[in-house]
């Protein structure tokens, strides 16, 4: 059962992950492939925060989401003025500074050997820390980035987010200021991914650099890319397929390095054959990126 | 008199000058023609009047306001609504939202701010019965629902023309409106342009179609190698040798 409920957790986190890269390559048409850098700033930031000053947990996934939020801006300022496969570039360049940072900066990081005991949430004096309040309190926190993207997906600013996607001159010439809007959204898609990796390092107490490399990035992407773009439960849907396939391998008795290189042709290869053959994914209403 | 100013604008890609030199004044009421050959700096010089392109050199004054190298959106928001010469559109959202997306993001964004929930709701409704208001004077109502996308071209003409009206201009500039278009389609857009000019707006549209122009036009502005040759009424203007020239040849 605690297995069970482990992987459902897992599913809630990637959920709410791939759900805020949905509001920023599904919904506005900026494709990333930095997302789990974001998600490593939350976690390390609020790991660190609360470790180094002792600020209480809610606390200190704020300031992660926070830093999250200010170091989206080294990305989306600098980056607006180029478009498409230009902007891809420049958030895969932030990945790899991210990766380096979280690998390299020992002192403050402890690079590759990670950071360790990290606490369990504790929220008013309530420590959660059972596998089912831990996944109770994962599926809040999914539900929480739903009803984010939901809001900032429909009505106004939605039509304002689906113009900036379709044709960025024309939203400008409709009067929307479309470089404000899109450093907006990135730096909300990007604390939402911050929320998660906050969250992600309490449930699983320690966090390293492999928890937030490029392959994690490709694989949110995939979670987007096979669930559907620009729908609100399509990130969901390919979550729980690219989490649960994996978990079948390992009951084929097959080694573990063995089925870590299968999964990873698996979601190389799929992300290819999605892209060619069936790009708006499950349930998706756009194409992803456009 | 309220006017469209452009003093001296020029404008140059990689040292070939496509603005030289425009010097014009256009009243904002009636509608005004630009024409000219194809590389004549027509759409160049819709692109400075909307801040897609900036002057190199010169000045352009909306109703005493500049709006030289201001940002498109905020043009826009100063009233002034255009077309470009291909459809743009917010392809994968309805028509109806398009033309909400115009009516919602219209007039100065301080005007927007502040406003309690309850006068939101209010305006929210207001707009939603403009856009409908609009898209039935355009004939596209039947149509509100259905994907901009899957609309054909001489219909998200239309709504590219809704869309303008639904922001209510000071200034409505079209990119060759009518190009494309078959005969009956084009009488329809063209009598929107009358209906818009008679509420006292002022259209600029640049044309290709001389029967159009003729149609429809008070003024008339022609351009040539990214000069205006001749400025006046159509009927004296299109008759001038230098004109007809630039235009054969």
């Amino acid at each position: 059962m605690d297995y069970v409920l482990h992987i459902l957790t897992l599913i809630c986190l990637f959920s709410a992950i791939a759900v805020s890269l949905d509001l920023l390559a599904g919904h506005a048409g900026l494709m990333s492939v930095a997302h789990s850098a974001f998600a490593g700033l939350g976690a390390y930031g609020s790991a660190l925060i609360a470790e180094r000053l002792g600020v209480p947990f809610v606390l200190s996934v704020g300031a992660g989401m926070l830093v999250a939020a200010v170091l989206s801006a080294l990305v989306s300022l600098p980056s607006l003025r180029v478009r498409d496969d230009y902007f891809v570039i420049a958030t895969f360049s932030f990945q790899m500074v991210a990766f380096g940072i979280f690998n390299n900066w020992i002192d403050l990081t402890q690079g590759p050997f990670g950071v360790t005991g990290i606490r369990k949430p504790l929220i008013l004096g309530w420590e959660i820390d059972s596998p089912l309040e831990l996944f109770l309190f994962a599926f809040i926190l999914a539900a929480f980035a739903h009803v984010v993207v939901a809001y900032l997906t429909h009505g106004p600013a939605g039509r304002v987010l689906h113009a900036i996607r379709d044709d960025e001159d024309y939203a400008q010439s409709a009067g929307v200021n479309t470089r404000k809007i899109k450093i907006l959204i990135f730096a909300v898609s990007c604390s939402l991914a911050a929320l998660g990796g906050a969250f992600y390092g309490s449930y699983i107490s320690y966090i390293e650099p492999r928890n937030f490399s490029i392959d994690e990035s490709i694989l949110i992407l995939l979670m987007v890319a096979l669930g559907g773009a620009g729908s609100l439960f399509g990130p969901a849907v390919g979550a729980t397929v690219l989490l649960v396939v994996p978990e079948i391998l390992r009951f084929t008795g097959m080694p573990s390095d063995i089925a870590f290189n299968i999964r990873q042709c698996f979601y190389g290869a799929m992300l290819v054959l999605i892209i060619l053959y069936w790009p708006k994914g499950i349930m998706g209403r756009v194409r992803l990126g456009r | 008199m309220k006017r469209l100013l452009c003093e001296n604008l020029w404008k140059s890609f990689d040292g070939t000058v496509a603005v030289e030199d425009v010097d014009i004044e256009i009243p904002l009421s009636g509608i005004t023609a630009v024409i000219g050959p194809n590389g004549a700096g027509k759409t160049t010089f819709l692109n400075l009047l909307t801040g897609f392109a900036r002057p190199d050199i010169g000045r352009i004054v909306l109703d005493d306001i500049e709006t030289t190298g201001l940002a498109p959106h905020r043009i826009a928001r100063l009233g002034v609504a255009r077309t470009f010469q291909e459809v743009r559109l917010a392809v994968s959202i309805s028509v109806i939202e398009n033309v909400l997306l115009w009516s919602e993001n219209r007039g100065s964004r301080r005007g927007r701010q502040g406003i309690p929930a309850a006068a939101r709701r209010l305006r929210g409704k207001a707009n939603r019965r403009n856009a409908e208001r609009i898209l039935d004077m355009v004939g596209l109502e039947d149509h509100a629902a259905a994907s901009a996308g899957a609309l054909s071209y001489g219909q998200q003409k239309l709504l590219s023309l809704a869309c303008c009206l639904a922001m209510d201009p000071k200034v409505l500039l079209l990119d060759e409106p009518v190009a494309g278009l078959h005969p009956e389609m084009t009488l329809k857009v063209l009598n929107l342009m009358r209906l818009y000019r008679d509420q006292g707006k002022a259209i600029v549209f640049i044309e290709h179609d001389i029967g159009a122009v003729r149609q429809v036009a008070d003024g008339l502005v022609v351009m040539d190698h990214g000069r205006v040759i001749h400025q006046g009424v159509p009927e004296h203007v299109l008759q001038l040798r230098e004109v007809i020239e630039a235009y054969i040849a």
